[in-house]
């Protein structure tokens, strides 16, 4: 049922969930998260990280009842044919209109930092011609790429490292200075950040190997990224004072823009680079799911592949048409609340009717 | 449109039933001996070069025919006129057995035979034609061939020759299980090609698949064994190679003792292999005949120089039209003073440096050797001077675009090498377009491309993508030969092991 | 549906390398800035002057010039229009390697001006910025001695002033964050015009982003060590003795080797704040005429001197900095940290000065070089 070609082992899934995660959020995410808890952000990072761990249980539990099924294929079977066709159609848009949002943010920031004349609409192409290209071939090509370019998030680090040659630990002190309100705030920016994980209800089927040997590559990803931000925000938090990282929408970059050495001056362009591919993964990983959700839209357990070009077209035509700053923000506002519904909501109810109706595949195909 | 379908999938066409190759109806041999020489000159349009001779076998009318192009004089007289006379009162069974004949009944099977440089034997009466083995073999020296020179090692090359070639590999492989399996290619060339492979190592499904790709080649011309690479590779539109060429027997023995799979064909020196990564085509002989170190940091600086060859120009130009604030204080203003009263864009200057450097390669391998280093020197450093103090190009455009030139030539493989030289230039035009970020989106479509290219099932990218740890030891840096346990899984070869855990053993220095 | 995507590739293409390159900027067609200068004229209006090389073409030997170019205007980034009118190809500071302030200037406050530095996604954010007593105008156009360009030549300057912790080490990204933070303060390098060249004198102290004092540079590398902030080497001349047949005998020649602060915030009764700074130097003597060096008596005795000697000027820096409202080591910030609750019923600009210090130097000799 599942095509070989198609398959990925544990660790791909691991790569596969930590590049989903990590993206245009690496950026955005500390001035975000400072903004609602100050100090304390890098404890709404872990507290998130935590919660999240939590979340992927419960889409474990909800893959684990369906092996060999995606999300799509088994809506129908929990909701009835009409509401489970709607849902499909929702989570499909949602998927879309992600993808569509970070691929406009990231135009946005390339313009803000280097290509500030050239078109929103070249920028915007680049990157869906890149997802296309990728999307287009099977799942097993998409994790491929996404181990390699694992080596980005590595230099990331690197670089934000050399940061540390100028901080100071008073700014975070002390520690729980916002009070427990603030920081919940914090935590419900960072969800947004992290949401990625959600790819587990779409590739669950692909994954060879046993349930716990999937439950925990996503665990690790999700430890690896929460990690990644906890330091990213952190770093931002001892280099900045508070009231300059007020100022600052990119706060990583900023930082390593003052960096220099012998050899390489201007550090952020280095930086920017490397985001980007960061940053295109993470729209890949949307793509895949939202084309995997087209295509299954019209026919059951079809190829993505099938359906890459008119996703493509569609999350072009709405980063496109998406321009105005703030509107871009109402949508940012708009995806982090409805994310909720998509990644936990919606599973968690399919999973308590799994279970209380006692549905589940049995011999590879749904009841 | 469809031809844009039919082109980019050239190889992925299924299976399709054996193409109808000319089978002729059997032709039995005629009575007499006249009636027999007639049809075969009708056959072969009475070509001139086409000799009948009368030979006297007491008792017997026999008359033979044969091809004087392609056979050797020695041979004849040596082959069929001494066993005559040496047998003056013997038996036409001893005389025939003494000449090496073959008894074939079927005259169209005799008339390939014939072309390919044998001689025919017809006597009057008999059912049967008798055909000798006298063609004539010019074949060159066993020589080190000239494009893939090693330091140490074998200077062994192939020649164009199937049988000699074989002969070479099976030298070095005394082994039952080496097997050979022949193809005839090409409708009306029809040359031999063979698949050398390992039968306890290669993987059954390659051979298959091997198999099924060149037993689907339906052309007229296949004349060397090159013609056949375009016909089984997975992707013909990739600018990657996705078979390794080689002329060295040692590189050859080596590959198939991974469990990978060679074809050979009459007419070229050159071996193909399949299935390959990326990184053999960065790896020579030579590293393993220096010590590991040596040999890991010679390889590794060859890996290095892919990533030169391929963005060093594109960066250069990015950092001078869009990021000059990336250059360092110090250099800033010897960069800004050589390029300060050039007229070009910088994109122009590179694309007019890079291609005269193609044009100097180009002129070189045409001309004869003294003539090439004379037009090496000249281009390279009367035209390198006049260039910089005309002031068409900068003196930092000229460091570069040789630097990327010399990484470029450190390939162990001749068509690696032209990939890649061909590569920069969509970067380069990338780079004067965005900047880093042009770069950064060329080098993601290239990854991308190499992530999902396969050759004959093996992933492009082992042992990277994929990402096998294990695969590691003898890619980018090559592990001690004691260390190098398993063979690289890429090929899927049936045993993983190639010898035994090393046994620690108690070193006494006195 | 690939004929489609093709086709998309190819329009795409097209239109992207037909449409040319809209941030191209080459770099042989601007003007780098290496250094600039930003004033106050009498009227209110900013004065800048930058100093534009002047790179020749000819690719052997680079022989390079600058030239100085002033205008006047409301702000840094009009100013920058200005100039660009002023000089041929086009302006660009994102080379810049110096900032000089004017006294005048940095009096008023100098976070108005450099906004643009801080907002431009090309500027240099690790260009050096200095205050100079008097006009940067003046220090910019003064005869230099020799040929290097200006911007080199203050870079050089500063650069060496601080590897010998007279000045920290700053730059425009470095300052941003005390300036910014109410319980934080920096310092800059402070220029001073000599008859002959300009030079360091030493530091002006900032509170917020107005400059409020100066510190000389025997004091301001006190100062440093205080911040803890030993560059490579730290060197001193202290006067020791009032006897001495030779005025030289009556010095002695220090370098900091090693450097030990202890800061200590103390909130008493919820008000007061007193701050210990406790500070441990090991040095080495590289001058001392009266030798004998290796009489441990002679030894004890002069690190008793020595400490004096440092702990009271050190009171007198703390004093300066009380006067300036300078909060150069962060006292607030520890404030903030540490007693949370009190930092909110503070006013941090007033009390400030009412905060106590209690400075203490210890020195021990280490080392005296190969003579005792």
């Amino acid at each position: 049922m599942i095509n070989v070609r198609d398959q990925i082992t544990p660790g791909q899934l691991a790569f596969l969930v930590v590049q989903t995660q990590i993206g245009v959020g690496l950026l955005m995410l500390p001035s975000q998260v400072h903004t609602a808890a100050q100090g304390d952000a890098w404890i709404s990072v872990l507290i998130a990280g935590l919660l999240v761990q939590f979340f992927i249980v419960v889409l474990w539990c909800l893959g684990r009842r369906f092996p060999s099924l995606t999300l799509y294929d088994y809506l129908p079977a929990l909701l009835g044919r009409y509401i489970g066709k709607l849902v499909h159609l929702v989570y499909a848009a949602y998927f879309i209109l992600v993808s569509s949002y970070i691929i406009i943010n990231f135009a946005k920031t390339i313009r803000d930092w280097v290509l500030i004349e050239t078109p929103q609409w070249i920028v915007i192409g680049m990157m869906t011609s890149v997802c296309i290209y990728l999307v287009r071939e099977s799942l097993r090509t998409i994790a491929r790429f996404f181990v390699l370019v694992f080596f980005c998030n590595i230099a990331l680090i690197i670089i934000v490292s050399c940061a540390y040659l100028h901080v100071n630990f008073l700014y975070i002190l002390p520690v729980g200075q916002a009070g427990i309100w603030k920081i919940t705030k914090g935590v419900h920016e960072t969800m947004a950040a992290l949401a990625g994980y959600e790819i587990l209800l779409i590739c669950y089927p692909f994954v060879k190997g046993g349930s716990v040997a999937k439950i925990k590559a996503v665990v690790f990803a999700n430890i690896f990224s929460t990690l990644l931000y906890a330091f990213a925000v952190f770093t931002s938090l001892i280099v900045f004072s508070p009231q300059e990282l007020k100022l600052l929408p990119q706060p990583l970059l900023y930082m390593v823009k003052a960096l220099g050495f012998k050899l390489f001056e201007r550090l952020d362009l280095y930086f920017l680079s490397l985001w980007m591919v960061v940053a295109t993964t993470s729209a890949i990983g949307y793509f895949f799911m939202a084309s995997k959700g087209v295509a299954n839209l019209f026919r059951q357990q079809s190829n993505h592949r099938k359906a890459v070009p008119y996703t493509a077209a569609l999350v072009f035509i709405i980063a496109l048409i998406i321009q105005d700053p703030l509107l871009i923000d109402t949508i940012g506002k708009i995806l982090s609340i409805t994310g909720y519904v998509f990644i936990i909501g919606i599973p968690f109810v399919l999973l308590m009717i799994s279970v209380l109706f006692n549905i589940h595949e049995a011999r590879g195909r749904p009841r | 449109m469809g031809f844009f379908k039919e082109m980019l999938n050239n190889n992925r066409r299924k299976s399709r039933p054996m193409p109808g190759k000319s089978t002729l109806t059997p032709r039995p041999v005629f009575p007499t001996v006249q009636e027999n020489i007639q049809y075969l000159k009708e056959a072969l349009f009475h070509t001139d070069d086409l000799v009948r001779q009368k030979v006297s076998i007491p008792g017997y009318t026999s008359e033979f025919l044969f091809m004087y192009t392609m056979c050797d004089q020695s041979k004849i007289r040596e082959e069929i006129f001494k066993p005559i006379l040496e047998n003056k009162d013997g038996d036409l069974e001893g005389i025939l057995i003494s000449m090496r004949a073959n008894k074939h009944d079927d005259l169209e099977k005799v008339i390939d035979l014939v072309v390919k440089g044998n001689a025919v034997l017809f006597i009057e009466g008999m059912e049967d034609c008798f055909v000798i083995e006298v063609g004539s073999s010019h074949v060159r020296n066993v020589t080190e061939p000239n494009n893939e020179k090693v330091v140490e090692g074998s200077h062994e090359g192939f020649v164009e020759s199937v049988s000699i070639n074989l002969q070479l590999v099976r030298k070095h492989i005394e082994n039952r299980n080496l097997v050979v399996k022949r193809y005839k290619l090409g409708n009306e060339t029809k040359i031999e090609a063979v698949i050398v492979y390992l039968q306890n190592l290669a993987n059954p499904e390659l051979i298959e698949e091997v198999d099924r790709r060149i037993q689907n080649i339906d052309a007229d011309n296949i004349s060397s064994s090159e013609f056949i690479e375009e016909y089984i590779e997975d992707k013909t539109f990739s600018p990657f190679p996705q078979l390794l060429h080689t002329e060295r027997p040692d590189r050859v023995i080596g590959n198939l003792l991974e469990g990978r799979v060679a074809l050979l064909a009459e007419g070229s020196p050159t071996a193909l292999i399949m299935p390959v990564t990326f990184f053999a085509f960065y790896q020579s002989p030579d590293d393993y005949s220096f010590r590991s170190l040596q040999g890991s940091f010679i390889r590794f600086i060859r890996v290095c120089s892919f990533v030169f060859a391929i963005a060093l120009p594109a960066y250069y130009i990015a950092v001078v039209s869009f990021h000059y604030e990336v250059i360092p204080e110090d250099l800033l203003l010897p960069i800004k003073s050589s390029i300060e009263n050039i007229p070009f864009q910088p994109i122009l200057e590179a694309l007019f440096m890079e291609l005269t450097i193609e044009l100097l390669r180009e002129a070189g391998i045409r001309l004869p050797g003294p003539v090439g280093q004379t037009i090496g020197i000249v281009g390279g450093l009367v035209i390198g001077d006049a260039v910089v103090k005309a002031g068409l190009v900068s003196n930092t455009m000229i460091i570069v675009v040789a630097l990327t030139a010399i990484a470029s030539f450190v390939v162990p493989s001749h068509e690696m090498s032209a990939s890649v030289r061909m590569l920069r230039f969509p970067i380069m035009v990338a780079a004067s377009l965005f900047g880093f970020i042009g770069i950064v989106y060329s080098l993601m479509i290239i990854l991308i491309h190499l992530c999902s290219l396969e050759s004959f099932g093996t992933p492009y990218l082992a042992p990277i993508a994929p990402f096998r740890w294990k695969d590691l030891k003898d890619t980018i840096i090559r592990m001690p030969q004691w260390a190098l346990r398993q063979r690289s899984q890429d090929p899927a070869p049936q045993k993983l092991n190639q010898q035994s855990q090393p046994v620690e053993e108690e070193r006494s220095d006195d | 549906m690939r004929t489609g995507l093709i086709l998309f590739a190819t329009c795409f293409l097209a239109a992207t390398l037909l449409s040319g390159c809209w941030d191209q900027q080459l770099l042989k067609d601007i003007r780098i800035v290496d250094a600039s200068g930003l004033d106050l004229d009498p009227e209110g209006k900013l004065q800048a002057t930058s100093s534009v090389l002047e790179v020749s073409g000819s690719q052997s030997g680079n022989k390079s010039l600058d030239e100085i170019q002033t205008g006047k205007g409301n702000t840094t980034r009009q100013l920058r229009d200005i100039l660009d009118r002023k000089i041929s190809g086009i302006y660009s500071a994102s080379k810049l390697r110096v900032t000089l302030m004017g006294e005048a200037l940095a009096r008023q406050g100098i976070y108005p001006y450099l906004d643009v530095y801080y907002r431009d996604p090309s500027s240099a954010l690790n260009a050096r910025i200095a205050v100079v007593e008097g006009t940067a105008h003046d220090i910019l156009t003064f005869k230099k001695p020799g040929t290097k360009l200006v911007g080199e030549y203050f870079n050089k300057l500063i650069s060496s002033a601080e590897r010998r912790t007279i000045i920290p080490a700053v730059n425009l990204q470095l300052i941003c964050p005390p300036m910014l933070d109410p319980g934080d303060a920096f310092a800059l390098p402070y220029i001073s015009k000599d008859t002959t060249s300009p030079s360091i004198y030493g530091i002006a102290l900032f509170s917020g982003d107005k400059m409020t004092g100066t510190l000389k540079s025997e004091d301001s590398m006190l100062y440093l060590l205080m911040a803890d902030k030993l560059a490579k080497t730290a060197s001193v001349t202290l006067k020791i003795n009032e006897e001495g047949s030779q005025n030289p005998e009556k010095y002695i020649a220090i370098d900091i080797q090693k450097l030990k602060r202890k800061l200590k915030v103390n909130v008493q009764n919820n008000r007061n704040i007193k701050v210990t700074l406790d500070l441990k130097l090991k040095i080495a003597v590289v001058e001392y005429a009266k030798d004998h060096l290796n009489d441990k008596r002679n030894l004890t005795q002069l690190d008793k001197k020595l400490s004096e000697e440092l702990t009271r000027r050190a009171q007198v820096i703390t004093q300066k900095m009380l006067q300036a409202k300078h909060d150069g080591f962060g006292i607030g910030r520890r404030v903030m940290a540490y007693y949370p609750n009190t930092w909110k019923k503070l006013h941090w600009l007033e009390d400030y000065p009412k905060v106590e210090f209690v400075p203490k130097v210890t020195v021990k000799i280490v080392k005296h070089g190969i003579m005792n």
